[in-house]
């Protein structure tokens, strides 16, 4: 299931941010959340969704923005499984740094990084799919916000956990239906929950 | 010069008790403030029910939605109804009690910094000469600042993408948020906050921290048995 080039780069830039720590700026941390955004949960997570996604989307060209998508790692299950170039993937994060890390870990998977905080306001209806793998972490109102705005024949793949012990998880659900039934989609192509252990997480497909 | 006493409880850590006994502890310390009404005493909350009259509530604020002790940050947004010209801030966590008048004993400070409590009993922590330990030399049971000041540590905190970063890397409290984003505060003098758990002679002190110790209302030493005779 690991990708050791992926892997091996991530080792690098830790690396690298330690050098920098040491002339520069001194932000440690981002070595350990590298790490955690390596973690066997986010591998199994995101390429759970990537693969129903795939499945249900049924076409190989299209738009495909990831909200909140750290340093890559779902954008780069995404290109897993579209892996032609007619298959745009955006990936964005409100944090600046993901777009520079992004580019050094997932450089070569035809993704384009860039800065975004959702509550930004930017051309959704360019799209085909919205995928969110952070809902928990994002205010209830701008992810309907997104829902409202995007183009009705616009998939979105969201998903959220119930993972309630974190500061910065501020929008769990105890369920995959009740944070499905908090989407208020059109039209629902799959809910379902995946069992991580220590906490569950829930996706919703649909339009 | 109108002081705004503040307060913040989120949660069910504790409960409305906590609020109320330290507003008539600092009424009570300081009744010609309170005759005067000399100082306003807030609570930021996502629960007012039980607070006592006189207690301004701040209702909990959303976008963004904040979780536990990150609610203190928002102390610093400029949209809260304190920030006033001619006001001056002072904030207590609901673990400390009041055992003097706070304003006579701040008569002669320095309102153009920040203001929070150190915990020199911490500092052997410190390596290699620079701040790399997360187990930080300051604490923010008591704070003090002007109220018309000081909002770049929200703006820093909310408004450049990294607050969702911020809250894992400094998981655990705002203490290390202020040390380690080179926020410039100072420290209290050790007679103003004192530490119950790592301070023996707390008698001197306007007021007295329970600073990491699990607390209960009961343990809150009543004022009276503390009480200076010079008040």
């Amino acid at each position: 299931m690991y990708n050791s080039e992926i892997l091996y780069r991530t080792i690098k830039l830790s690396e690298k941010v330690y050098n920098e720590s040491m002339y520069g700026v001194d932000d440690l941390y981002r070595i350990k959340d590298l790490s955690h955004s390596m973690d066997h949960n986010h591998w199994v997570g995101k390429r759970h969704l990537a693969e129903k996604f795939y499945d249900l989307y049924n076409h190989e060209a299209g738009k495909l923005l990831v909200l909140g998508g750290w340093y890559g790692m779902m954008a780069y299950q995404l290109r897993r499984m579209w892996t032609q170039s007619k298959m745009n993937i955006e990936s964005t994060d409100m944090d600046p740094m993901c777009q520079e890390f992004g580019y050094e870990i997932f450089g070569d998977y035809d993704i384009a990084f860039s800065t975004l905080n959702i509550s930004d306001s930017f051309i959704i209806t360019q799209y085909t799919g919205i995928v969110n793998t952070s809902c928990e972490h994002m205010e209830q109102k701008d992810i309907r916000s997104i829902i409202e705005r995007k183009n009705k024949d616009c998939w979105v793949a969201f998903q959220s956990n119930n993972y309630t012990d974190l500061d910065s998880h501020i929008n769990c659900y105890p369920s995959a239906e009740l944070f499905a039934e908090s989407l208020e989609l059109d039209w629902y192509a799959d809910v379902d929950t995946l069992d991580l252990g220590d906490f569950q997480r829930f996706t919703v497909i649909g339009k | 010069m109108i002081f705004n006493v503040i307060t913040v409880k989120f949660g069910d850590k504790y409960d409305s008790e906590f609020v109320n006994r330290l507003f008539s502890e600092i009424s009570y310390y300081s009744r010609s403030y309170y005759t005067n009404c000399w100082f306003t005493f807030y609570c930021y909350t996502d629960n007012p029910e039980g607070l006592a009259h006189g207690i301004n509530v701040i209702p909990a604020k959303k976008d963004p939605t904040l979780k536990g002790v990150w609610n203190k940050l928002r102390l610093f947004d400029p949209s809260m109804p304190y920030v006033k010209e001619g006001h001056y801030n002072i904030y207590l966590d609901l673990d400390t009690f009041v055992q003097d008048c706070i304003f006579t004993r701040l008569a002669h400070h320095d309102w153009d910094t920040l203001y929070v409590c150190g915990a020199p009993w911490k500092k052997d922590k410190k390596r290699y000469g620079r701040l790399s330990s997360y187990d930080v030399t300051i604490h923010s049971s008591v704070m003090a600042w002007k109220a018309l000041s000081h909002f770049e540590i929200w703006n820093h905190f909310n408004n450049h993408g990294l607050r969702d970063y911020f809250m894992r890397k400094y998981s655990g409290g705002m203490d290390r948020f202020l040390a380690h984003e080179d926020v410039k505060m100072k420290t209290f003098k050790r007679d103003f906050v004192r530490s119950m758990k790592y301070e023996k002679n707390i008698k001197d002190a306007a007021i007295v921290s329970f600073e990491e110790l699990d607390v209960q209302f009961g343990d809150l030493i009543p004022n009276y048995k503390t009480k200076r005779e010079s008040v």
